[in-house]
Formats: C-alpha cells, structure tokens, sequence
C-alpha cells in the first residue's frame, strides 16, 4: 500500500473518532443541562473545552450553552464537528479509490449537513438532534467500512488511528474530571456529583455497560476501573491498547518487514501497563501521571509508526 | 448562424414539446416537425405522455446523485468550498447500431494513422520528406517534443487513449472536429451518466437493447498492460494524478479504483538508477506503466518545466532507458494540433493508403496568405482557434462575437498566423433536452473514447456534451455546457 494512502486513512479514522466523540460530549451535555445548576453546567463547559483542548475559546470565555456548543458544532473553529469532518473528508478524497462509494457517500453527506447547518440556524432550537445525527452518521461509516473493507493494511491502519484517538480522547476527559472530583473515590457518589458521574460515563457511551457490570450504584473506583482497566469494554483505555497493539502486529506481518520492533514494543509496554495493574494501585499512585502516560505512550506510537511505515528514509530502502 | 430560433411547426401531439421546433440544424430526434425518426420513437412516445412534474423529480434524483457521489467540481475563489455539479440532462442519445459502426470504423483507422504519424516525424520523418506535411508546420507546433527525437516508445504506441470529438452536421454525417491525443478525460462522465440513466429510466434503457459500456476500465486495463516494458508479466500499474485540487481529479480516483490500481502523486514516486519506484508501506516498489494523467511539461522537472511540483525528478530518463512506460507517451500534442488538423486526410491516404472513413471539418491555415486574406474578410461567420489550446478557450465565435473582438482576433492572428486557424461556424446537430420544466433542442457533439492498444477497443458510445443556453454552439463544461447520456443501439 502506497505510505500517503496509510497516511490519509489512518487521519481519515482519527478525525471521525474525534467527531464522533466532540458529538458525544456536547449531545450529553446539552441533555444533561436541566439537571444542573446553571454554575454547574458552566463548569461542565469548562470541562469539555479542557478535555477537547479548545484552550482559546476557553479564554474566550464561549463556556456557556448553548453558544458553546453552536461554536463547537460549526464554528470557525479546529475542534468543531465541522472542520473534523472535513478534515476526514478531505482524506477520504485523496483516498478515494480505496474507500467504498456507500462510504464516500455517507461521509459526503454528513459534511453536507453540517454545511447546511452552518448556513441554517433552526437546528439550534433542538441542538441533540444535530449531534446525535452527527454521532449516528459516523455508526452507519464504520458499520459500512466493516462491512465492505477487506482487512487488510487499510484496515488496520483504520483501525489504529481509531484507538489512538480513543485512548488520548477518553483520558483527556478522565484527565479533567479527575482534577475537579477527587474526594472520596472509593464511597458511593451524593446526589449533587451523581450528575457529574453518570454524565462522565456516559460521555464515553458507557453508562449502560457499566451498569450491567457494577449494578446501577455509582461508585467512583468503579467507573474509574471500568473506564481504564476493562479488558471487554469497546472504550477502555485497556481495550484500545488491545486493539492498537494487534493493529500493528498485523501491520507489521501485512508489510513483511522486518524493523518495525520499536513500535511493536512502544505498543506492548502501553498495553502491559493496563492489563497487568490493579484499580487499587493506581488509585494509591499518581492517577493523573498514569492518564498522561497513556498519552505519551499514544504520541510516542504514532510517531514510531511513521517512522517505519509512512516517512521512512527513502535512502534506507535502496541498498 | 445556427440558432434554435422557430422556423418550423410545433410538435402537436404533447404539451411537453410545445417549445420544440427545428431549425437549420439536423435534429437527432426529428427528421421533420413532429416526426421522430425510428429509433427515437420509443423515446418520443413515452415523453408525450409524462408529465412536466415527473420528469423534474426524476432530474432531482440525477442531481442529487451526482452531489452525494461528489460528482463535482470546487468554485475557485469560494473560501467555504462550495462545490457544484456539471448539469447533466436527463433525455437519452441515441445512435444507432449503424452508424456506430461506421463510426467505430473510421476512429480506429485515424488512431491508427495517427501513431504512424508519430513514430515517424519522431524517427525518419518519411512524410516530411514526402512533402505531405510541411516540415515546418510540425517543428513550430508548441506541442512537439524534441526529447522525443529517436526515443524507442513500447509497441510504437505512441497514443493510447484518445477522446475524439465529433459533431454530426446539418448533412446529417459525422465530421471529426477535433482529436484529443494528450490526456483526455471526460470518460468518468460517461459512466457516471450511463449509472445515474439506470436510475431515472430503468425501464426505457430495457426496451431499448442499450449496448454496455461498464467494461471501459478492464478495458483500459488492458491496454496499459500492453505497454509493458520489455514485455515484463504482471506490470504494476499506476496512475499518476495531479491531486485533488485537479478538477478532474474524480476520475482520476474513479479509474484508478475500477482499474484496481494505485491512485499516485509526483511526490509517491522516486527513480533510482533509472527505474520508478513508489514509496509503500512495505518498502520501495518498482513501478513499469504509469498512465499519467499530468500533461507533458510537468511529469519531470529535470527535463521539462523546473518548477513543477507535480511531476518526479528523474522519470524522463527512466523512460528513456525503457524501464517505465508511459500512456499516452510525451509528445504526442503535436498529432492534435489543430493545423496539423487539417493534414489528417493527407496523413490517414499517405500511411494507409485508404480514404478516411471520417470527414474533417472544412479548415483554414492562416499562415497561407491566400486563406488568410479570405479569413479576414469573414471574421464575422467564421470560427477562429488558437491551435494548442482546448477546452473552448482562446476561439472567436464570429457570428456571436464583437467589432472589437474581432479586431483583437485580426491583430493576434497577423502576429503569429500558424498560431490560429479559422472554420466556418457549424451547425451542430440537435438533441432534445429537459430545459426549464419543458423539452426544447440544444446542441450536442460527441466524444468517444478510443483505446488503442494491441487491438483497437472503443467502448461504444461516449460523452455527449450539450450547449444547455439557448442557441449556444458551445459544449465545453468551462462555458456553460452539460452532458447526457449516450446510446449506441445493437
């Protein structure tokens, strides 16, 4: 496979991930909204501007909806549902041939409504409905990429760039919710943070697995566990260093070379760290560092698969 | 001047064809007022009885497929990327199995004719020296390569797509206006029509016995692998894309996926020792036929234009080592020039000794004074083109054109007379097209595609483009044109 076609689909999957998970944050957020004091909700503002790093308009001070979330839906902005699909479109265009045209499609007309949206403001009377199309759209991609790609290199590159924006996506928001609700982790929540925690799992799309997991008592430890360390659940820190790490041992096989140990080995490390700790431990340690060492672990796996695979020396190749 | 202006009687029979009349030009559908000739009949009695309402909702449907395919091309100058779709009409072409044939015939002898050509002014030059083709006229053609000079091109295949455009004239025959021998695209259009036409009139395409066009890219294939270099079994094949700001960057993507080839860039692409390698994630690997879609000044910055970007450092000598192949090959501008045009007759009798099956349109050469006075004193019915352009740009429509322009024309072409040459304005044929909720004629050409390879294959049918304002002579998706689908019947 062509190195820039690896490239284009590996950002194609990542700027679809973020999408999908900016829509998630703001979906759950605006429903949530009645629930909280409007103090609250502007601190949950200030939450998803931190874990998504839109940092300007943070200062800006756009932490109030819905205002935040029109901006981050269409704005002029890099971290908007708008310039993610289109950043996801555009690599789908260089990559047209390899793609399915029901998947061309889909992705073409999800950015046609998110055009339309930005010229026509009636969405914003009822904006859920926005994000959760936005959020269904990019189901209905993935559904149709697994149902008609074949698994081989495109596949796999898909599939990392996907759980390495997972990884970083969901320890970002661990990361900031951490910051503000770090009493009494190990006690059933009070009413007053219940919002807080429930909208935490949920933003992760995991509420109703992890009730069938833990039962519907929210417990901090749990969630906390459930989001880092469990091995079944499709966006847990320890699942996507599952994923990332057969991705690239598949990759690896796929391209029949030979050097590509460095990044296997980045990639074993970050999944050991997950697979072989126990909640307890981590909660008697820094849990802040161990979130920011998945990140590093993320940049560090991404940067070693460039290096073998994408923008590797040309002189290197010809002996 | 061919216009659509009324000279005729109203169609009686449908509302719909209020508006239709015939004018100087030959109509595809009608022979005369209200009389469809035998293969349109079908056509002509299911439009009688639909309405207005249907027909819009089924355009509504074509449209709305091409913009969710992204069937399009980007407004240049729009900071927010809006991106239109090149208007396609709904109403079929026909032609029938016949005149196809006849047609298949004559473009296959010109293709022929034409890589003799080539091979020969870029090695002996028999035809020069004949006095054929004025020795002259093919060294000052913008186009022609000297690089070329003696380069052994595989099979001698100089040319091996080719998008011939034709017009059918108010005698009712086809005439060759022009062969695009360069890149020629469109074909993407072609198919995408024919894909969009089983949407909208499934059922019609059924009575008709339509002849398939689908097997167009397996047939490319298969004329690039004939281009293998040293005749080397399972040549990897690519096709090289200017890029996605390329306005025909979708059919690069469309070919290159029904082709199951790579889509690759200049910057996919390196040369080591004179071989073409393209940069994969599993290491280097060796390419043999590059179907280039990047016109010739910009494959190679070292030995054509240096500032290119589009382009691998490099490839030239490559090809000249016999190590890649190229389709088409460098050079062969000089044979679409549109005065070597006019030799083409000359060209087809001299190599073949055959009369040409296709006529040419009647041409003036300006750089013969005697043509060129009487040009001059008819700026204002004739047409005039520069001869290395395409696309529409650089022509003067005498009859729709200014005092002044035609002034500029006249200076320009007293200046640098071998750059132009003059034909009189034709009337291209009519077909009937679905225009403001009413069918009125518009006028067509065609461009079949021609693959030349170890036997000559053209997929039967082509790209019909239309003039969709009123009167308008001009096809060209630059100016306002469309396309329809096209019928070749068995």
């Amino acid at each position: 496979m062509l190195s820039r076609v690896a490239d284009h689909l590996y950002w194609l999957s990542r700027y679809l991930e973020r999408a999908e998970h900016t829509a998630r944050l703001l979906e759950i957020s605006v429903t949530l909204s009645a629930d909280r004091t409007p103090e609250s909700a502007s601190r949950q503002g200030v939450r998803i501007l931190s874990a998504l790093q839109a940092l300007d308009a943070q200062r800006a001070g756009l932490v109030d909806f819905p205002l935040l979330a029109i901006d981050l839906a269409v704005g002029e902005r890099e971290e908007s549902l708008l310039a993610c699909v289109s950043h996801a479109r555009e690599n789908a265009r260089q990559v047209r041939e390899q793609i399915s045209v029901d998947m061309w499609e889909q992705l073409n007309r999800l950015y046609l409504r998110l055009l339309a949206a930005r010229e026509e403001h009636g969405w914003q009377e009822q904006p859920e409905d926005l994000f959760r199309d936005v959020r269904h759209s990019v189901y209905l991609f993935k559904g149709m990429t697994s149902s008609t790609m074949a698994r081989g290199e495109g596949w796999q590159y898909m599939e990392l760039g996907r759980f390495l924006e997972r990884s970083i996506n969901t320890s970002m928001l661990l990361d900031v919710h951490l910051r503000e609700f770090h009493d009494n982790l190990r006690s059933t929540v009070e009413a007053t943070d219940y919002v807080e925690w429930l909208s935490l799992l949920r933003c992760c799309a995991s509420f109703d697995a992890y009730v069938r997991s833990h039962s519907a008592s929210i417990r901090p430890l749990h969630v906390i566990d459930f989001l880092v360390l469990d091995a079944l659940f499709p966006r847990s820190l320890r699942f996507a260093a599952d994923r990332i790490e057969e991705s690239l041992k598949r990759l690896s096989r796929l391209s029949g070379r030979t050097q590509p140990a460095r990044v296997e080995r980045l990639a074993g490390l970050l999944r050991a760290s997950l697979q072989f700790v126990q909640i307890e431990e981590l909660l008697h340690g820094d849990l802040l560092q161990t979130l920011e060492h998945v990140r590093r672990q993320c940049r560090l796996i991404h940067h070693a698969t460039y290096q073998s695979y994408i923008s590797y020396q040309l002189e290197s190749e010809i002996a | 001047m061919p216009t659509a202006e009324p000279s005729g009687m109203s169609l009686p029979q449908a509302p719909m064809f209020d508006e239709y009349s015939l004018g100087r030009a030959c109509d595809e559908m009608c022979g005369a007022p209200g009389q469809p000739r035998p293969h349109y009949a079908a056509l002509f009695e299911q439009l009688g009885s639909v309405e207005a309402a249907e027909l819009q909702r089924r355009q509504q449907v074509a449209d709305r497929a091409f913009l969710h395919q992204g069937i399009t091309f980007t407004v240049y100058g729009d900071s927010r990327g809006t991106e239109r779709i090149f208007p396609y009409d709904l109403l079929p072409r026909i032609i029938t199995g016949d005149e196809w044939r006849q047609l298949d015939r004559g473009l296959t002898q010109r293709i022929t004719a034409l890589n003799l050509f080539l091979h020969d002014i870029y090695h002996e030059g028999r035809i020069l020296r004949a006095g054929v083709v004025p020795r002259e006229l093919v060294f000052s053609c913008p186009h022609y390569r000297r690089e070329m000079r003696g380069l052994r091109v595989q099979a001698d295949r100089y040319v091996s797509v080719a998008g011939t455009d034709l017009v059918r004239l108010a005698d009712g025959q086809f005439a060759v206006l022009e062969d695009n021998l360069r890149v020629p695209s469109g074909v993407s259009y072609m198919l995408a029509n024919r894909a969009v036409m089983k949407r909208t009139f499934s059922r019609l395409l059924s009575r008709y016995s339509v002849r398939p066009i689908d097997h167009y890219a397996q047939a490319l294939l298969r004329t690039l692998r004939d281009l293998s270099p040293q005749g080397r079994p399972n040549p990897t094949i690519v096709l090289l894309t200017p890029g996605v700001f390329n306005s025909a960057y979708f059919e690069h993507a469309f070919l290159a996926r029904q082709m199951g080839i790579e889509l690759v860039e200049g910057r996919d692409l390196f040369v080591h020792d004179n071989v073409v390698y393209m940069r994969t994630t599993s290491g280097a690997q060796r390419v043999d036929v590059i179907y280039r879609r990047v016109d010739d000044d910009f494959v190679d910055p070292l030995a054509f234009r240096a500032d290119s970007q589009l382009g691998v450092t490099g490839l030239f000598n490559a090809y000249r080592a016999g190590n890649v192949s190229l389709g088409n090959a460098i050079g062969t501008g000089v044979a679409d020039d549109k005065a070597v045009y006019a030799y083409v007759p000359a060209i087809i009798k001299y190599y073949l000794d055959e009369d040409p099956i296709l006529a040419n349109v009647e041409t003036y050469l300006l750089d013969d004074p005697l043509q060129r006075d009487h040009v001059l004193q008819r700026l204002d019915q004739l047409v005039v083109k520069a001869v290395g352009e395409s696309g529409g740009y650089g022509m003067l429509i005498g009859p729709h054109s200014t005092a002044e322009q035609r002034a500029q024309f006249r200076d320009r072409i007293l200046a640098n007379p071998r750059n132009y040459i003059a034909q009189p304005t034709l009337d291209l044929s009519c077909a009937p097209c679905f225009v403001d909720e009413r069918i009125e004629p518009r006028h067509i050409d065609l461009r079949p595609y021609i693959l030349a390879g170890q036997q000559t294959v053209i997929v039967p049918g082509g790209l019909t483009r239309v003039a969709l304002r009123r009167g308008s002579l001009v096809v060209n998706s630059s100016q306002g044109g469309g396309s329809k689908d096209t019928w070749v019947l068995e």
